[in-house]
């Protein structure tokens, strides 16, 4: 065994948990690198180590001869010492015999087991949610799409981290174009460490800075799978249980993963409510303080005299009180998510009690206000991707309808959709089918069409198979 | 930035003829020639429609940037600097006339300077974005249309006298020529898509669209006359009053905010459309494209709030002498661009299908 070398790929890490096991032949001896709690020890032990003690031969270099002494089911190849050096940290074995590096592929998967995710419940359809191990996600999605047009295409990201980034496409029906940008995106990037999918989506991003999210994500296997046969192109993140998809379009996140699983009629009746649920929460709280401040005529009497009784004997202007109840409705949000599991029962009640009633009854706020970012705070649940983005637009709509009413309410939404209108996602429309209009895409787009009445991919994306049903059962 | 579909025009000519001919003109044209006012207008679209098929036909050839690139920056200059004054007085009409709507109709008490500025800013927004945007957000506002319609039949509550418009012709038709020639700045508003690249594969719908405007635009004035009879010419904001909308009121509250929005939105997606002309002729110019808008609504701006007392003004300087020269260009623009895109032959541009 060359001592040298040993000498360096030990040197090579500083770390206390790299194990450096010394194997001693008859005439020969060589030498065993792994990380602790990285490699699976147990498979080492029995299909490297003892097999090769057991034959009793020296050590040989030839790696014909070395791979019929032993009885391992994983790959075995040569390495160089920076291949062997970054096979040890990403936690597989390296077996240093004569002057030859030998890298074994002793990966341990250490992640959770498949279950519900938490981010999405589940009513109706599968339950299959993805984990940290990127190469279970993979098995998750063969299992969906089993053929051999699913293509993973590997990439690795981080200088430090080396994290897999897999490209995952269904060959002959995403578009090319996009594949190759996606590729060529992360290909570009030169980081230290890319802990999560996240941050592969800020970096391919066109606008980071924006509101508004380019790139979809699911942790659900059935929906990327669905996703991957629209003609979209998926990006796993070893380590990260979060898929992201791309092209990405608004009318998305109106859609839930169970839709799929749902009668028509009911999702379109669903999909209806979200999108009212998600205009009252971004226009009601500003349309009442415009209708207070300065288009008053709006409203019959009989509800103005309502309005005026409840508001009357607040000290603040309409603006400033809906802006500190949705300030403090944010707080308690935050505050929500963040409170370990037993306190937060306690502080929701504290909550409710402290906005709903106490500050009514010390006249700090009124009870119609109070009411109004209450069903506005129901209503951005109603979309949960966008529950951040409903709630910064909603607090500038706010301060646009103080300033100028409905006249301004309705400037800062225009820009908004001019902006909105703007965006496109790898090349693809932001807002389509809606703008532009796409006569095809629309039909699914609110309403949701029944399987066998949507025979077609969405023309939205410029795909060259568009066919995904050909016979319809003829009833 | 400026590539147009055959959808987003349709959309488009159906708006820019008549949103700004639905405010004071229904007034304004019944106070000179009473209830043919209806008739003037539907020859206003009528002719406007023909200045469309030429601009769409310059359009076709390459529109102004063919002319920049076949016969050089001087002759663009010659050719864009008329258009500039044309789209200044337009846009000092269209400013006038969104301020009048706003501050009348939604407000009770308010000065000029808040709607103008926040008004440009917005325009500024959508010019700088360009004409594609301008289209898209077209688009997405004529799903307005159907919550109204079904609005004002659910709710509206119509009080129409169809003898209003009888006696046709009352003064054997003078009168026409006269109001038409006394309101011609309110004509010819398709100089702007001379910038923009056009897609048309159907040219039966941008037909059938342009007929329906007509079509619509004659319907809207000949309900407003039969609502107001006699007292049209005191109304103001005509959109904001056609009909049943001015009375429709629910347990919820008035209706009519509806037709509000969608007034206030294809004005101001108009007013951006001539603002992405502005862009596009700075641009031609070497000038920077926020440059050119920021100075054009400075500009406009200016004269807006400091050179008129109050929109009243700005109305009889548009109606005055100076609409002549504004229609005179508005019609010789078009001619002579493709006069000179004729003339100068070699290489061919034409936008990408």
């Amino acid at each position: 065994m060359d001592e040298e070398k040993k000498k360096r790929l030990s040197g090579a890490f500083l770390t206390d948990d790299l194990i450096v096991r010394p194997l001693k032949g008859k005439k020969s001896d060589a030498c065993l690198f792994y990380l602790d709690g990285m490699t699976d020890v147990t498979r080492l032990e029995e299909e490297v180590i003892k097999p090769l003690i057991a034959t009793g031969q020296a050590f040989v270099t030839d790696k014909e001869r070395l791979l019929s002494s032993i009885s391992f089911s994983g790959t075995i190849k040569t390495a160089t010492e920076q291949e062997a050096v970054e096979g040890v940290a990403a936690g597989d074995a390296v077996l240093l015999v004569g002057d030859t590096y030998y890298l074994l592929s002793t990966r341990k998967a250490n992640s959770r087991s498949v279950t519900e995710p938490p981010t999405t419940p589940i009513v109706k359809g599968p339950r299959e949610g993805f984990v940290e191990d990127v190469k279970t996600n993979m098995t998750l999605l063969r299992r969906k799409i089993r053929s051999n047009k699913l293509v993973f295409k590997r990439l690795t990201m981080g200088k430090i981290t080396a994290t897999t980034v897999i490209l995952a496409y269904v060959d002959g029906v995403a578009p090319l174009s996009v594949v190759n940008t996606v590729k060529e995106r992360l290909s570009d990037i030169e980081i230290d460490g890319v802990p999560d999918s996240s941050y592969v989506a800020k970096m391919i991003e066109k606008r980071p800075y924006s509101l508004f999210r380019q790139i979809g994500n699911s942790e659900k296997a059935d929906v990327i799978a669905s996703k991957l046969l629209d003609g979209r192109v998926a990006i796993l993140v070893d380590g990260s249980p979060i898929v992201l998809t791309v092209p990405f379009l608004l009318i998305e996140d109106f859609e839930d993963s169970q839709d799929r699983y749902k009668k028509p009629s009911l999702v379109t009746f669903s999909r209806l409510v979200r999108l009212f649920g998600v205009f009252f929460a971004l226009f009601l709280p500003a349309a009442f303080v415009a209708v207070q401040s300065h288009q008053y005529q709006i409203l019959p009497l009989q509800l103005m005299i309502t309005i005026l009784n409840s508001t009357g004997g607040i000290p603040f202007s309409p603006t400033l009180e809906m802006i500190i109840a949705l300030l403090l409705f944010e707080i308690l949000s935050e505050a929500s998510i963040r409170m370990p599991r037993h306190v937060g029962m306690a502080l929701s009640v504290v909550g409710a009690i402290v906005l709903g009633q106490t500050a009514v009854e010390a006249g700090f706020l009124s009870s119609i206000t109070v009411l109004i970012v209450a069903m506005s705070g129901i209503g951005i649940y109603t979309v949960p991707d966008q529950v951040s983005v409903i709630s910064t637009l909603r607090m500038f709509l706010v301060v646009a309808a103080g300033l100028l009413g409905i006249y301004g309410l309705l400037l800062y939404s225009l820009a908004i959709l001019a902006y909105l209108s703007d965006m496109s996602s790898f090349g693809i429309p932001y807002l389509s089918p809606f703008a532009p209009i796409d006569q095809n895409d629309i039909k699914d787009a609110l309403i949701k069409l029944n399987v066998s009445d949507n025979p077609l991919r969405p023309f939205s994306q410029r795909l060259n198979n568009r066919t995904k049903l050909k016979n319809r059962r003829n009833v | 930035m400026n590539e147009i579909s055959g959808k987003q025009l349709s959309v488009m000519i159906f708006f820019i003829p008549f949103v700004f001919k639905m405010s004071m003109l229904p007034a304004y044209l019944y106070e000179t020639a009473g209830v043919d006012g209806y008739i003037i207008v539907g020859i206003f679209a009528a002719v406007e429609f023909i200045q469309l098929w030429a601009v769409l036909f310059a359009c076709e050839k390459g529109g102004m940037e063919a002319l920049r690139k076949k016969c050089g920056d001087v002759v663009y200059f010659v050719v864009s600097c008329p258009l500039l004054f044309v789209i200044f007085i337009k846009s000092i009409l269209f400013v006038a006339e969104i301020v009048n709507y706003v501050s009348t109709f939604l407000f009770y008490n308010i000065i000029d300077a808040p709607i103008v500025i926040t008004l440009l800013l917005i325009c500024y927004y959508f010019a700088y974005k360009g004409a594609r945007t301008v289209a898209r957000v077209f688009e997405t506002t004529i799903w307005l249309l159907p919550v109204i319609v079904v609005a004002g039949l659910a709710f509206g509550e119509t009080d129409l006298h169809g003898d209003c418009l009888l006696s046709v012709f009352p003064n054997g038709g003078s009168d026409i020529l006269r109001s038409a020639a006394k309101y011609l700045i309110y004509t010819f508003d398709f100089s702007p898509l001379l910038f923009c690249k056009i897609k048309i594969k159907r040219k039966g719908r941008i037909g059938l669209f342009s007929l329906l405007s007509v079509a619509v635009l004659m319907g809207c004035y000949m309900i407003f006359y039969c609502r107001y009879g006699r007292a049209s010419f005191l109304i103001d904001c005509a959109f904001a009053r056609l009909a049943s909308f001015d009375t429709v009121i629910s347990e919820v509250g008035s209706l009519d905010w509806i037709s509000s929005i969608l007034w206030i939105t294809t004005a101001v997606l108009n007013l951006s459309l001539k603002l992405n002309a502005v862009a596009e002729i700075g641009t031609g110019l070497k000038v920077k494209r926020p440059v050119s808008i920021g100075t054009f609504c400075v500009a406009l701006g200016l004269v807006l709030l400091k050179a008129f007392v109050n929109m009243r003004e700005v109305f009889l300087m548009v109606t005055s002498g100076i609409q002549y020269a504004v229609f005179g260009i508005e019609i010789a623009v078009p001619i002579v661009l493709l006069s000179l895109l004729a003339a100068k032959k070699g290489g061919t541009y034409a936008p990408k299908s």
